[in-house]
């Protein structure tokens, strides 16, 4: 196997009216790794077209194209012939549990059976690079583990993954090491395991200065200036970064507590906004405003009457 | 230009499992037998109720089995893995031509056997055919990219079939509508022309024309091929 040399370099990609989808970037590839980039749909499209370019990937489309009439077994010996490869089927049959299935034909077979093929396509094209769109997405719980699987398998033998889903919790099944897209270029989210941050705080006391939200098992850390704004729904409490929510256990009040010394700022009963991101004030009434913070959503953050006054001391008009 | 016989042959069985087991389209192959049978049956013995079979196996069978093979890999999005492999341009349209070929081939010689027809010249008969065969293969083949789906590949193949098959009838209107001279230039009549003179005695100069002129029409239409493909290529991918 050949392992690549250079590293990816994508171009800053804007869409048809000059907004732009993704800035320029490296993809943050290393061999015998897995690593997650966390995505939007319509992000992970445009990449995968500028992607598909490069000889040395395979790219594990979310949707492609199956010959319905063949079976399992002959359409992988296909494939194996197109991409002369060494790899016996029965192997790759196995580690994607579809030996018993091998005679069905494709047309017959369920979606999560279905992206067991792809997978097994996948180990037969033998391509330094992997590129994966949606890995486990609408699968059933034995086909994740299935997914899971084989991506270690394909990660022991040092090829180099990527995996990309709009699905954050999807990516850290597979690895610690996830990405996002700022407007600048990737970010890496700081994941930590849950229990190694329990005993820290238990030894040290320490104050965290990072705000810990909560995705199934795992925290995610966000530093005070990465977050636009903190909303509380119902007694819920989202973090905002990016336009993305993700769920906080904190309270808003020890929220602000915590985070009025990173410049931000209590402008209404449920919300918190980080006033560095702020652009306008925008008056719509006597009684009511809204903040649009800066980056390309504009986002609407509202600002009550009474806090009006105390923001503008802050700010100093 | 190095062709990898592995690829190809790969392909070549892929397209025979996948149309064996449509009979939708493969039992279409059956209609110019039908149809030659029926002539045999009529008892007419003339080179143009000959060539009808002929000309109805090579649009039926050719061009529409081609269309369709093409069609289908676009349809289900299996062209652009076809696309994305390690498989060259020549390649994957040489491996979904192969199968189309050989069935142009059976078929053809099925029909000539039940009409009967006995050429004057078989060896050049047969050169004649084959090159017609690649002739209609590659427009089966631009058809194919052209259509989006296996249904609309069945419409935009009736254009072809009349104008290639049918079309070599209008000549007996030609002297009532001029326009209709062109007709003298599609390789279908063409193919006739050069049957006809095969019967009686023949020049080595009656044979530059319908050669030359077939030979034409199939550069121009692998011309045409390879610029929607590689139009097809960029849009797709």
């Amino acid at each position: 196997m050949e392992k690549f040399q250079q590293p990816i370099k994508i171009p800053t990609i804007t869409t048809f009216d000059g907004r732009m989808l993704l800035p320029s970037f490296q993809l943050p590839l290393t061999s015998g790794e897995i690593v997650g980039m966390h995505l939007d749909v319509f992000q992970i499209d445009c990449l995968l077209k500028y992607l598909q370019h490069y000889s040395n990937m395979n790219i594990f489309f979310r949707q492609e194209g199956h010959y319905e009439r063949m079976t399992i077994f002959e359409s992988l010996k296909f494939e194996k012939k197109l991409y002369n490869s060494n790899i016996e089927i029965d192997d790759a049959l196995n580690i994607t549990g579809l030996l018993k299935a091998k005679k069905l034909k494709i047309k017959n077979l369920s979606y999560s059976q279905l992206q067991r093929v792809k997978l097994a396509k996948l180990l037969i094209h033998e391509k330094p690079i992997h590129i994966i769109e949606e890995p486990y997405q609408n699968l059933d719980i034995e086909t994740k583990r299935i997914v899971e699987r084989t991506l270690n398998f394909l990660k022991e033998k040092g090829y180099t993954i990527c995996l990309l889903s709009a699905s954050l919790e999807d990516l850290m099944i597979s690895t610690n090491s996830v990405f996002r897209i700022e407007d600048t270029g990737l970010e890496k989210f700081d994941l930590q395991e849950e229990n190694s941050i329990d005993m820290k705080v238990d030894k040290q006391a320490i104050k965290l200065e990072k705000i810990p939200t909560k995705i199934k098992d795992k925290l995610v850390l966000f530093n005070p200036p990465e977050i636009d704004y903190i909303e509380s729904v119902e007694g819920e409490v989202n973090v905002f970064v990016t336009g993305v929510a993700y769920p906080c256990s904190l309270t808003l009040s020890e929220l602000e507590r915590r985070l009025i010394h990173f410049g931000f700022f209590r402008c209404h009963r449920s919300y918190i906004v980080n006033l560095q991101k702020v652009r306008e004030v925008i008056t719509w009434s006597k009684n009511s405003y809204s903040l649009v913070l800066s980056g390309k959503e504009r986002l609407n953050v509202p600002l009550s009457r009474s806090k009006l006054v105390e923001l503008k001391e802050i700010i100093g008009i | 230009m190095n062709l990898s016989m592995k690829r190809m042959q790969a392909i070549l069985v892929k397209d025979y499992k996948e149309f064996s087991r449509n009979l939708a389209v493969s039992s279409t192959i059956l209609v110019p037998l039908v149809i030659a049978l029926f002539y045999s049956r009529m008892g007419i013995d003339t080179i143009q109720v000959h060539f009808m079979a002929i000309n109805m196996t090579f649009s039926l069978v050719a061009t529409y089995i081609q269309c369709c093979l093409i069609a289908e890999e676009k349809e289900k999005n299996t062209l652009r893995n076809l696309m994305l492999s390690p498989a060259t341009i020549p390649e994957i349209l040489i491996g979904k031509s192969m199968l189309t070929f050989i069935i142009t081939i059976l078929i053809l010689t099925g029909s000539i056997l039940l009409t009967g027809y006995n050429p004057g010249n078989t060896l050049i008969m047969i050169i004649a055919f084959l090159l017609s065969s690649i002739f209609y293969i590659t427009i089966g083949t631009l058809l194919g990219l052209i259509a989006k789906t296996v249904m609309e590949s069945s419409v935009i193949v009736m254009p072809v079939f009349f104008l290639f098959s049918i079309g070599p009838f209008a000549s007996a209107f030609v002297e009532k509508y001029p326009v209709l001279k062109v007709i003298e230039w599609l390789p279908s009549t063409q193919l006739i022309n050069l049957a006809e003179s095969l019967e009686n005695n023949f020049k080595v100069g009656d044979l530059v024309q319908p050669f030359g002129l077939i030979s034409l029409w199939i550069i121009i239409v692998m011309i045409l091929t390879v610029i929607v493909y590689n139009k097809r290529m960029k849009d797709d991918i």
